[in-house]
């Protein structure tokens, strides 16, 4: 079974927030890292490397929040007319 | 015809013997007229007649004896002589021959008779006839000898009186010997009373031939030979007479014993019965002969004292003749004499010849009617055995006529009878097996009636029960459905005892149409309120979190509960709220949830497409419900459908 409808935004909202915590985080560390690395632990490249994560994102879940559902057609399958006794004899 | 013939031939004999007597009568006279010193007689002018007779007596007297000699010695002879005479001359067989052999009508007739016919034989001829025995076989029944006949005839009945009293008290068996003992000892008394018969005929013709010899030559040599012979004859004759008696004492004896009544049972006594009457006929013929030839040796001798008296008279009258007293001459008076003297002899013989002719006539008519009576009574028994033969033989066909007649009509009879008792016998064990099937079948009928009753009310009940555990089953999903729960093994449930009906087919289906998973029943329609504002396609990051503060912030009023059916105003549509207020409505109020499904189907947007698995879920869980509501229906159509044919069977056949 896929997933329930009613918890289609729901695990979108998960996966947004995850995924923006973790860019945000991703983005923090490689702004400490860079920071660290590169730029005399300044804490502007943390700060940045957080923005860039967050807003990565943020855009992430707004682009997964406008993406349409797919249709699933719901296909009923006909039973054998034959010998069907609701539907009468031949 | 035999006793006629016999007589005239006996008369031929008599006058032949008279003849011959006479005969020898002057020949005797005239040899002793020719020899005789003492007794001399002068030669007389015999006459012719006499001489005839006497010659004619002699002569046949001789040829009558001789031939009797001649067949007592030739058998052949005597043979002849019986079948040239007609006479029966057996006793002249001697020998140790049974009455049988020479006397067949005593055997054949012993045991009809059982007695013996004859009368008492006359005794030995003690007084002096004075005449020439003629005939060669019985004594003359002459008057002298009756009173010693009936003499024997009182003396039979009184010794066989004396021995009842002794044979009374022995047994059958004993009596049996008695009478064999006491034939063998009259068979042996027989034999010597014969051979003395014999010799004493033998010596009385000696002394007859002596006594003619010694007439003719006046010898007195001869005349001494002439008295030993005669003594000699006296002897012959009283041992004879002596075996005689003997013989008819035995003779008594055994007749006494055949006369009693045990021993006239017994098939012995037939034949002893016969042997006696052939003893008796021996005896007599013995004794008839020593008779005989006693009394020509007594004629003889008398003739010779009348020859000697006749010299004696002669020399009388010789002397008278001296003195001459008669004008006769001697001659002529010796002729007279001589005459008168033959024919007192010849008197005397043809009265003795006629007497004993007429006794042997008598005695061989008496025998001959005995024979006859005997041959009639044989005759008589031989044709009564005959026709009672003949009568059994006839009463025998007729009887195993009418035995075959009858063994043919009770055959018939059988035959028709078993055919009808089995054509009977056929029609009823037909009708009745008939109506013994016709009863079986009407029982048999009965019985499958009540066993087609009997099974279609179980099958029945069955079917009631089988349709009531149907019934049960059906609630079962359907409140299982209806509460939520796994309704997977009461839908198995139905699922066999559908089969089990024979409804497999309909249950199966509408079992099919059961969804798999088991529709929740916890429904959260307050989620589409999150996305009121976001469409199908989807919305912003913006958009998605507007809404949400949306639904946080909203004060629903409790509004009126939307019908689904109910027509949209397009200028006033519900809105998203609405739907999910009916919803609820429904679900919390009511439990309506085919209301709250079509409430929720009608959300627009994003909303819809939160609800769209609930959408589904209530959906099969409706169906579900539709679907054990079904079963429950089905079952309680077969219910119906089985308490149906119970009630009534006919109705089970009009499908």
């Amino acid at each position: 079974k896929g997933e329930a409808t009613e918890d289609y935004i729901s695990n979108k909202t998960d996966r947004c927030l995850s995924d923006t915590a973790i860019k945000t985080v991703s983005g923090l560390g490689i702004g400490i890292l860079c920071s660290v690395l590169f730029l005399r632990r300044r804490p502007w490249p943390a700060v940045l490397g957080t923005g860039i994560g967050l807003g990565m994102g943020v855009a992430n879940c707004d682009n997964d929040f406008k993406t349409p559902h797919s249709l699933v057609s719901q296909q009923i399958r006909v039973a054998q007319r034959q010998n069907d006794p609701l539907l009468g004899s031949k | 015809m035999n006793i006629l013939r016999n007589a005239s031939t006996f008369q031929l004999m008599r006058r032949s013997a008279s003849a011959s007597r006479i005969q020898q009568t002057r020949q005797l006279c005239s040899s002793e007229s020719s020899g005789n010193s003492t007794s001399e007689m002068p030669k007389r002018q015999s006459s012719g007649y006499g001489k005839a007779i006497a010659v004619t007596l002699v002569g046949v007297t001789g040829l009558v004896g001789g031939a009797v000699a001649y067949g007592f010695y030739d058998k052949k002879f005597l043979d002849k002589l019986e079948t040239a005479t007609g006479l029966n001359l057996g006793f002249l067989r001697a020998g140790k021959k049974s009455a049988e052999a020479y006397l067949p009508f005593l055997a054949g007739d012993s045991a009809a008779s059982g007695q013996l016919s004859r009368p008492a034989p006359p005794a030995l001829p003690t007084s002096s006839s004075g005449s020439l025995a003629m005939e060669d076989a019985k004594p003359a029944g002459l008057p002298g000898l009756k009173p010693a006949a009936e003499k024997k005839q009182q003396q039979q009945p009184q010794t066989p009186a004396a021995q009842p009293a002794k044979k009374s008290s022995t047994s059958n068996a004993e009596q049996l010997a008695r009478l064999a003992s006491l034939k063998k000892s009259v068979s042996d008394a027989m034999e010597e009373a014969v051979a003395k018969g014999i010799a004493a005929e033998t010596k009385a013709r000696q002394h007859g031939q002596q006594l003619k010899q010694a007439m003719a030559s006046k010898a007195d040599s001869d005349w001494a030979q002439v008295k030993a012979a005669e003594a000699a004859k006296d002897e012959a004759l009283k041992l004879a007479g002596d075996a005689n008696q003997k013989a008819e004492k035995l003779l008594s004896q055994f007749k006494s014993v055949l006369d009693d009544p045990k021993v006239q049972s017994n098939s012995a006594a037939k034949s002893g019965l016969a042997e006696y009457k052939t003893f008796l006929f021996e005896l007599d013929s013995i004794r008839a002969n020593t008779d005989r030839a006693e009394a020509e040796t007594r004629i003889l001798s008398e003739y010779k004292v009348e020859a000697d008296k006749q010299q004696q008279q002669m020399l009388r009258s010789e002397v008278e003749n001296l003195l001459p007293l008669d004008k006769r001459s001697p001659v002529e008076e010796f002729e007279q004499r001589e005459r008168h003297l033959v024919q007192q002899a010849v008197d005397k013989s043809a009265a003795a010849g006629t007497a004993m002719t007429e006794a042997a006539v008598e005695r061989e008519l008496k025998q001959q009617m005995l024979q006859w009576e005997e041959e009639k009574k044989r005759l008589t028994q031989q044709l009564r055995e005959s026709w009672e033969v003949e009568l059994q033989q006839e009463l025998s066909r007729q009887a195993a006529a009418h035995t075959n007649h009858v063994t043919q009509l009770t055959r018939t009879l059988r035959d028709q009878l078993t055919r009808e008792h089995q054509a009977e016998l056929r029609a009823a064990l037909l009708k009745e097996h008939e109506e013994f099937e016709a009863a079986l079948q009407g029982w048999t009928a009965r019985v499958r009636g009540v066993e087609s009753a009997v099974e279609g009310r179980a099958e029945a009940l069955e079917s009631a029960q089988r349709a009531q555990q149907l019934w049960l089953a059906a609630h079962s999903l359907r409140d299982a459905v209806t509460s939520g729960r796994n309704f997977r093994a009461p839908m198995e449930a139905v699922v066999a005892l559908a089969s089990r009906l024979g409804q497999d087919d309909a249950a199966s289906a509408l079992t099919a149409a059961l969804p798999t998973v088991a529709p929740s029943p916890a429904t959260r329609p307050s989620a589409c309120a999150q996305v009121a504002l976001i469409p199908e396609t989807g919305g912003s990051l913006w958009l998605h979190l507007v809404s949400r503060l949306q639904a946080s912030l909203m004060l629903r009023r409790a509004a009126k509960p939307l019908k689904p059916e109910d027509p949209v105003d397009p200028q006033n549509p519900p809105s998203l709220f609405d739907w999910l207020d009916t919803a609820e409505a429904a679900l919390n109020d009511r439990g309506d949830l085919e209301t709250a499904v079509r409430a929720m189907a009608r959300l627009p947007g994003m909303a819809r497409l939160l609800a769209d698995d609930w959408i589904r879920d209530a959906r099969a869980h409706l169906e579900a419900r539709q679907t054990a509501s079904a079963l429950c229906s089905l079952a309680a159509a077969m219910g119906l459908d089985a308490a149906t044919q119970h009630r009534l069977p006919g109705l089970a056949d009009s499908d």
